[in-house]
């Protein structure tokens, strides 16, 4: 079964990702910042991250950056969640090795389909 | 599911709620300073956190209006658009309309109800006037999604298949950032049924030359499928970027392989084979195409093969894209990394409940351990006791909330009805980290919009009364709140006229509040304001003036074991003092018995006790008052009231209690002594019970009542029906046999 | 020369993939047939497919010999998924 770790300030958000990736057959488990994302990341295997890109504590980009460095998690693939997609987020999305983008406000069904676009349950 | 679908929602509606007082505070931060960016980034993130999780709620309504203020919050960001009193304005009232949207939206699956639909429709016209918009150029995000599928399908000289052609040739990097072919493949399947597939080996370098994390990998795919163009691109959204991907759709113009099969970096007959193979061309079109283009670039009259396909009507999303994701980075306002739990008021209510008991238990155990003259048991004993009261100061701190936020609140109000009245007001705030119970908190809210509001209305002069008393024209109104003494102080102070004594005191002459010649002090003057039916307006306004608040105030204050103090000077000014407890959890009580039961009257309305001399005894059996020392003392016996049995004891004593200025005395066998004691809520069955607040558990493991005073003097002064009495002493007698 | 089997440890994913390269590379330079026994692969991705092409590729051209042999579910559910059992001419076996 695939895990994907789902990573946003909104708890309500991540709730409702979680109902709609559970009910399609994922495994979930849910982070408020990148700090609490990256304590989430202790050997677990997970299959995708989607996060947030604008969180308190520690935000998006420095999470996927530091999760990059750790090497049991160096290829997990990330959807990125922003209403930002514009040139310098996205270039600094790409240096972090972020390649998958989704445009906050999105409905559950449109993150079912860019997630199993990436990994099927 | 649809349960936890409903908490989500519940939880959508408080990140809500909190996210828009925050928007507020910080508009109102912007009328004082319009320059600052980390409140305009406040209140963007407010509602664009608000935009983006609603829309994962489905919650349309919301994301269409929010979207437009963001829009305007978005250029205030950019600096296209300078905030000034009108956009604020439009603001603040957006944020009212998104919270009514949310609380709609959270509350019913209906469609928008008239009212709030007109609503947002204004306010959308503000927006835009505020954008410099007209109305008609507003887009919404899924008109602006919307793409119209241009594919030129042409019968006649179109190739004879009914087969979609991907051609996909992966970039370098695609496996290092987490992705597999594989994965996009597999989603193919899902949308349609791959015809052909012919996986591209030959980009593989020999082991030596391999970097085994980069992929060399390409596909030639015939699918079937009924989706759209649009929808089979959007498969191979994420790599986009790193990878050449064609596709054809079926039937496509024999010129538009061509171009495909001359961009590709493979051979021509190569990949025209595959085509031939993935059923998109036969044989038969692909030698005649071949043969044409010869002849084209014979003549040297080649049409660059990227205009082609741009000819060909392969639409390019990016452009879209561009107009819909062109908003920029939100820097986070980082308020002090706050760390917080979010705790059920109910689970904490639950626990405080428990300490208290514990409290109890271990004063019962002390107790024992004292009797048992056994020193180490007392030592280990007094050494839990200690930690117990800690535990219980802990636990009740746990439920202690700042006072800022609704201070906060009142910035709004302070703001609107200043401008209601034609005056200028401002309002300062001090102390609002000050903690105090939740419970308090929650109760306080109406007694102190009262007081504001009749500050703002009756205290502070209109800018021309001000200038020609030459006080400055903007008026001040401070909220304040500190500790004191084991007690919350929370003061509303305005600068203005001050209370007229002498006009107070004919007033309450005349409303019979006071007599002829009694002589008060300035404090009790002042305090008439807080008598029902008295209202020194002279004219009656909206906001208050009505004659009835000021009282309900007094009430509301005394009801959380609070009291209300009034200072004031003509001209310079009126401070309104509320003293409340910490909490509400833990009582100081006077412990009392009836026989076996025991009761609980709050210490602090507690003015005196006395013996009944056996003259008063005998004479109050028939009537309901005493006197005391020459005064007329009403009482009430709760040897009747709780319906005891047994009617005649040796010796009882009187209970001297005071509520709201009234004196009335409480006749009970026994006097106790005080206690501190933690209140336990009555349960639902309780609820229509008067005069009764709350129970207690004693060290003895017994339950005592804790009377409702304010209910007691008023039926003291009262005695009416006995009905009530009879319910209320039987639930009474339950729950002390409990 | 004596007949080799390179027992594929476990998965043959982008986390394994240049470990696996140099295992591959080690056993090419020492053997010249080689079967590689993928009973253990219980996850493959692309990279690991780009690795068994590139092995067999690059012993063909030092005539040299591997063969793929006990294939896993997954190896076999992605040869299938790329149309590409056939591509190694190696008897793949259904398993039940």
């Amino acid at each position: 079964m695939a895990t994907i770790l789902v990573v946003d300030d909104s708890a309500s958000l991540r709730q409702v990702v979680a109902i709609s990736l559970k009910g399609a057959g994922y495994d979930v488990i849910e982070a408020g910042d990148g700090q609490q994302a990256l304590s989430k990341l202790d050997g677990t295997k997970i299959n995708l991250v989607v996060s947030d890109v604008n969180m308190p504590v520690m935000d998006g980009l420095t999470f996927v950056t530091e999760m990059k460095k750790l090497p049991k998690y160096k290829f997990t693939p990330v959807i990125m969640l922003t209403t930002e997609a514009g040139g310098d987020m996205k270039e600094r999305g790409k240096a972090a090795g972020v390649k998958a983008w989704v445009v906050k406000p999105f409905k559950p069904d449109q993150m079912l389909s860019a997630v199993s676009k990436l990994i099927l349950p | 599911m649809s349960d936890e679908m409903e908490a989500a929602k519940q939880g959508f509606q408080i990140e809500a709620e909190e996210l828009l007082e925050d928007m507020e505070e910080a508009l109102l931060h912007l009328e004082n300073e319009p320059d600052d960016m980390d409140s305009v980034n406040a209140v963007f993130r407010a509602a664009h956190t608000i935009k983006g999780t609603a829309g994962v709620f489905g919650f349309d309504d919301v994301v269409t209006f929010t979207h437009v203020a963001e829009s305007l919050l978005d250029m205030i960001r950019d600096e296209e658009i300078k905030i000034n009193n009108e956009i604020i304005a439009a603001l603040l009232q957006s944020g009212d309309h998104m919270a009514a949207l949310v609380n709609f939206v959270v509350e019913s699956d209906d469609a928008l109800p008239a009212d709030l639909l007109k609503t947002s429709k204004e306010l959308i016209q503000v927006l835009n006037e505020c954008m410099g918009k007209s109305s008609e150029s507003v887009a919404s995000d899924s008109e602006v999604v919307e793409v119209v599928e241009q594919i030129e399908r042409d019968n006649t000289v179109g190739a004879d298949n009914d087969n979609w052609h991907i051609s996909l040739r992966f970039g370098l990097e695609v496996l290092k950032s987490g992705m597999d072919p594989q994965s996009f493949i597999k989603y193919l399947k899902r949308i349609g049924t791959i015809v052909s597939i012919n996986t591209l080996v030959e980009n593989i370098p020999l082991l030596e030359d391999m970097d085994a994390e980069e992929c060399y990998l390409g596909f030639e795919i015939g699918l079937d499928t009924e989706e759209s163009k649009e929808s089979i691109e959007s498969v191979f959204d994420f790599v986009r970027e790193d990878c050449q991907i064609r596709i054809l759709p079926p039937n496509s113009l024999i010129s538009e392989y061509l171009a495909l099969i001359q961009e590709l970096p493979e051979e021509d007959t190569m990949l025209g084979e595959m085509l031939v193979k993935s059923k998109v061309l036969t044989a038969k079109e692909l030698q005649g195409a071949l043969n044409a283009q010869k002849v084209i670039s014979d003549s040297g009259n080649v049409k660059p093969l990227g205009e082609m396909l741009v000819d060909a009507g392969v639409v390019d999303k990016n452009v879209v894209e561009a107009a819909v994701e062109k908003q920029q980075t939100v820097r986070r306002i980082k308020k002090g990394d706050v760390k917080s739990v979010r705790v059920d008021a109910d689970k904490l209510d639950a626990l405080i409940n428990l300490v208290g008991e514990l409290v109890i238990a271990n004063s019962s155990s002390f107790l024992l351990a004292e009797r048992s003259e056994n020193p180490e048991l007392m030592e280990a004993n007094s050494i839990t006791a200690r930690l117990v009261e800690e535990i219980r100061d802990s636990a009740l701190r746990l439920r202690m909330v700042q006072i800022g936020a609704t201070f906060t609140k009142f910035q709004r109000v302070v703001r609107d009805v200043s401008r209601d009245l034609g005056k200028n007001i401002e309002l300062t705030i001090i102390g609002a980290e000050t903690e105090l119970d939740k419970t308090v908190v929650e109760k306080i809210g109406d007694p102190l919009m009262h007081l504001v509001r009749n500050s703002m209305d009756h205290g502070i002069e209109t800018p021309e009364e001000r200038q020609q008393k030459s006080k400055s024209l903007q008026g001040n109104l401070k909220l304040s709140a500190y500790h004191d003494s084991g007690s919350i102080v929370i003061e509303v102070t305005d600068d203005g006229k001050g209370l007229d004594k002498e006009k107070l005191i004919s007033k309450a002459l005349e409303k019979g509040l006071i007599k002829e010649n009694q002589t008060l002090t300035d404090s009790e003057a002042y305090r008439l304001i807080f008598e029902a039916g008295l209202s020194t307006a002279k004219e009656v306004t909206n906001i208050s003036g009505r004659g009835v608040g000021m009282d309900v105030v007094r009430r509301n204050i005394e009801a959380l074991r609070g009291t209300i103090d009034v200072e004031s000077e003509i001209d310079v000014g009126t401070t309104i003092s509320i003293r409340l407890p910490l909490t509400l959890a833990i009582i100081d009580g006077f412990l009392v018995g009836v026989e076996k039961a025991s009761y609980v009257i709050p210490l602090d309305m507690v003015i005196e006790c006395v013996e009944l001399s056996e003259e008063d005894r005998v004479a109050s059996m028939d009537r309901n008052y005493i006197s005391l020392r020459g005064e007329v003392l009403p009482f009430i016996r709760l040897r009747e009231m709780f319906a005891h049995e047994t009617d005649s004891v040796t010796r009882e004593n009187i209970v001297v209690v005071q509520y709201a200025g009234r004196k009335a005395g409480i006749v009970v066998d026994e006097l106790l002594g005080e206690l501190q004691t933690v209140i336990k809520p009555l349960g639902k069955i309780f609820s229509q019970l008067s005069g009764i607040s709350g129970s207690t558990i004693l060290g003895s493991g017994d339950v005592a009542v804790i009377l409702d005073v304010a209910a007691l003097v008023n039926r003291a002064a009262n005695q009416e029906s006995s009905a009530m009495l009879t319910t209320s002493s039987e639930a009474a007698l339950q729950l002390t046999s409990n | 020369m004596k007949e080799f089997i390179l027992e594929v440890p476990g998965d043959m994913t982008i986390y394994e993939a240049a470990e696996m390269k140099e295992i591959f590379e080690k056993t090419l330079s020492k053997n010249d047939d080689i079967n590689v026994n993928l009973s253990n692969v219980s996850e493959i991705d692309s990279s690991g497919l780009q690795l068994m092409v590139s092995l067999r590729e690059t012993a063909l051209k030092s005539k040299k010999t591997v063969a793929y042999v006990a294939h896993s579910q997954a190896v076999i559910d992605l040869l299938d998924l790329f149309d590409m059992t056939s591509h190694f001419g190696d008897p793949v076996v259904m398993k039940k």
